[in-house]
């Protein structure tokens, strides 16, 4: 084991997956001697010189569209779009795109792309630069879409990507990128696709929370322990493929379910898991489920008001005392 | 500059041209006898482009070419059968029931699917292109555009892309004078493709695209500059599209006479009274070409009509990856 930063974490994997496999390469906008937007590739030039860690000009469609014809030869691609605000200006080709080559080609075609941006708040940027916008990508059929909120998982889930044969879709949260430090296996470390982990085992309520957010369920946890209220905290860590069993499995012991994302509330993330409980674990559910997100407004530039507009652990200690 | 070419490839790029010729009126019939679904996207008149522009690449290099190019897609090594299977949408079309002609490709041909998304063919084949130059082998890529399409904010992003890492790619405008219904000259500001080729950084390449000789000398010339690792080249193909953009449009946008000037210029007649001209092959021989692909042709409709839909439980058992047979 080694403390690392979140960034650091994420850069380990990648570190070992170019040095592991040739056809693994690096592609982006000022990800080689400037290191990226937020340092993740910093010092990878160095070792694997530009071929590997290739600096682009500002198009996001043509980066992920070369990402995703070389990978239909075999190369593995890991492409940082440098925000995931704009994520919108790649989504043809990740949607319509990446996963529809395999449908269109057949077997013999694998489209091994990772498609990896920096997400969320806590950077005090402003819209376009602190969006969540991984439930736009939610109805893609063929995707898959990560979201760690811990170093380990950073580097098991970043591993695992580069390794499918198949498009995935990284969401790095990066406020955590230098503020979070834990623990990380040594040498390989995967993550399986589609595998939950419990942050916290409780019995009283069901928290599915992603990425920052777990922090803040974890949080909130810790303060409702002290009022006899045991949280059990579920990270799902891939969006999709989801661990439905995972978290039926929690509901079916707790019988409430509070999600939680940085997101808006419509459409996102957390509606989808809602829903799927209220299909297959109604009968389970004492409470009516709750779903906490940030506003369906436009995520705002004064820090006074960008801290309100972000799920917080107070509102969902609130949440859960209700349904207690 | 002119090349010399066998007998026998000008045997086959006239039957490529007939096949084109010969499939696309039939579209027309059965689209508008509403024997088959979808819509149909016609290319007579731009037989000599397609056919010839992909004519002269190498087993190994990559097609990737625009909705509008059965041509290309026959001359690359698709079958008649292939495509007619697909206008019916039946199980013995190429993608077995699962996509239109328009998204038709073959990987182990080195064919990429076209894409109704304008400007998403040129950012992927600008992908392949980027293996090629990773690995260090001569492969080229060859891409077609529509004028159309060319004014899609990822052509412009593709095209300065592969100029800036010297991609081996030749991008191809098949230049119809047409986007859908709006002329050339209402859309564009510029007289000729080569302008934008200078304003990447590439060198441009112009041909008549009713002559096959002169796309094929010419679309040569651009991937001899690119496989000898001189980056990215763009050739304009001149030419004309005599059917509406689709099955429901009534092509009446046409100033005057426009479409008779053009057909008058046949680029398939044009190629075989050459031939016949020049000692190349007898008259007889190019009518047993339009005989045998018209037999051809009309089995692949015979048994289209009548063969089977993909299997439902094929598809609806497919895996959340798409991972087809």
């Amino acid at each position: 084991m080694s403390i690392m930063t979140y960034a650091e974490a994420l850069r380990a994997s990648m570190r070992e997956e170019l040095k592991r496999d040739e056809n693994v390469y690096l592609i982006g906008e000022d990800i080689g001697a400037y290191g990226g937007c937020y340092g993740v590739t910093a010092g990878l030039v160095d070792e694997f010189g530009e071929d590997r860690v290739m600096d682009t000009p500002i198009s996001e469609l043509a980066i992920t569209g070369a990402a995703v014809g070389s990978a239909m030869q075999g190369k593995r691609p890991v492409v940082e779009i440098m925000y995931a605000d704009f994520l919108t200006v790649a989504s043809d080709q990740i949607i319509n795109q990446a996963c529809r080559m395999r449908y269109i080609l057949g077997k013999e075609v694998k489209v091994p792309l990772v498609v990896r941006t920096a997400y969320g708040g806590g950077g005090r940027y402003s819209f376009n630069h602190s969006q969540s916008p991984e439930a736009n990508f939610m109805n893609a059929p063929g995707l898959t879409i990560m979201m760690p909120s811990t170093p380990a998982d950073a580097k098991g889930l970043m591993t695992a990507a580069i390794r499918s044969d198949n498009p995935v879709l990284l969401f790095e949260q990066k406020y955590l990128y230098k503020t979070l430090k834990g623990e990380v296996p040594d040498g390989e470390h995967i993550v399986p696709i589609g595998k939950g982990d419990i942050k916290r085992p409780g019995s009283d309520v069901t928290v599915v929370a992603t990425g920052w957010m777990v922090h803040k369920a974890l949080e909130a946890a810790g303060n409702l322990e002290k009022e006899g209220i045991s949280v059990e905290v579920i990270d799902p860590r891939t969006l999709k493929p989801l661990d439905e069993e995972m978290i039926l499995k929690s509901v079916a012991k707790t019988g409430r379910l509070v999600t939680m994302h940085e997101a808006s509330l419509t459409g996102g993330f957390g509606a989808e898991v809602c829903a799927i409980v209220a299909e297959k674990a109604f009968d389970c559910l004492k409470k009516p489920v709750k779903r906490i997100a940030a506003p369906d407004l436009i995520i705002p530039f004064s820090p006074n008001l960008e801290d309100m507009f972000y799920p917080g652990a107070g509102e969902l200690e609130d949440a859960v005392r209700k349904m207690m | 500059m002119q090349r010399e070419y066998s007998r026998e490839k000008l045997l086959n790029v006239y039957r490529h041209m007939v096949q084109t010729r010969i499939f696309e009126r039939e579209c027309e019939t059965l689209n508008k006898n509403k024997e088959i679904l979808g819509s149909i996207h016609g290319s007579m008149g731009e037989e000599a482009t397609s056919v010839g522009l992909a004519a002269v690449l190498r087993e190994e290099d990559v097609l990737a070419p625009s909705y509008r190019d059965p041509g290309a897609l026959f001359t690359k090594g698709l079958t008649t059968l292939d495509l007619v299977g697909m206008l019916f949408a039946k199980d013995c079309g190429k993608t077995k029931g699962r996509t239109r002609v328009l998204h038709v490709g073959d990987f182990s041909k080195n064919i990429y699917p076209p894409n109704p998304i304008l400007g998403a063919s040129q950012v992927i084949a600008n992908g392949a292109a980027l293996s090629f130059k990773m690995d260090k082998t001569d492969r080229v890529v060859l891409n077609i555009i529509g004028d159309g399409a060319s004014n899609e904010g990822a052509v412009h992003e593709a095209m300065n892309f592969a100029a800036a890492k010297e991609l081996p790619i030749v991008f191809a405008v098949e230049n119809n004078r047409y986007a859908w219904s709006t002329p050339f000259e209402k859309n564009f500001k510029i007289h000729s493709f080569i302008e934008r080729a200078i304003g990447y950084g590439m060198p441009g390449f112009i041909c008549d695209g009713y002559d096959v000789i002169d796309v094929m000398d010419t679309v040569s010339d651009a991937i001899e500059h690119v496989r000898a690792g001189g980056g990215p080249a763009l050739v304009e193909c001149r030419t004309y599209r005599w059917s509406g953009h689709s099955g429901n449009d009534k092509n009446v946008y046409r100033p005057g006479d426009e479409i008779i000037r053009f057909r008058q210029n046949d680029p398939i007649r044009r190629l075989g009274d050459y031939m016949t001209a020049a000692g190349i092959c007898m008259e007889e021989e190019l009518q047993d070409i339009w005989s045998s692909v018209e037999k051809e042709i009309q089995d692949a409709i015979t048994f289209s009509r009548t063969a089977p839909y993909p299997d439902p439980e094929e598809f609806f058992g497919m895996d959340t990856m798409m991972a087809v047979e």
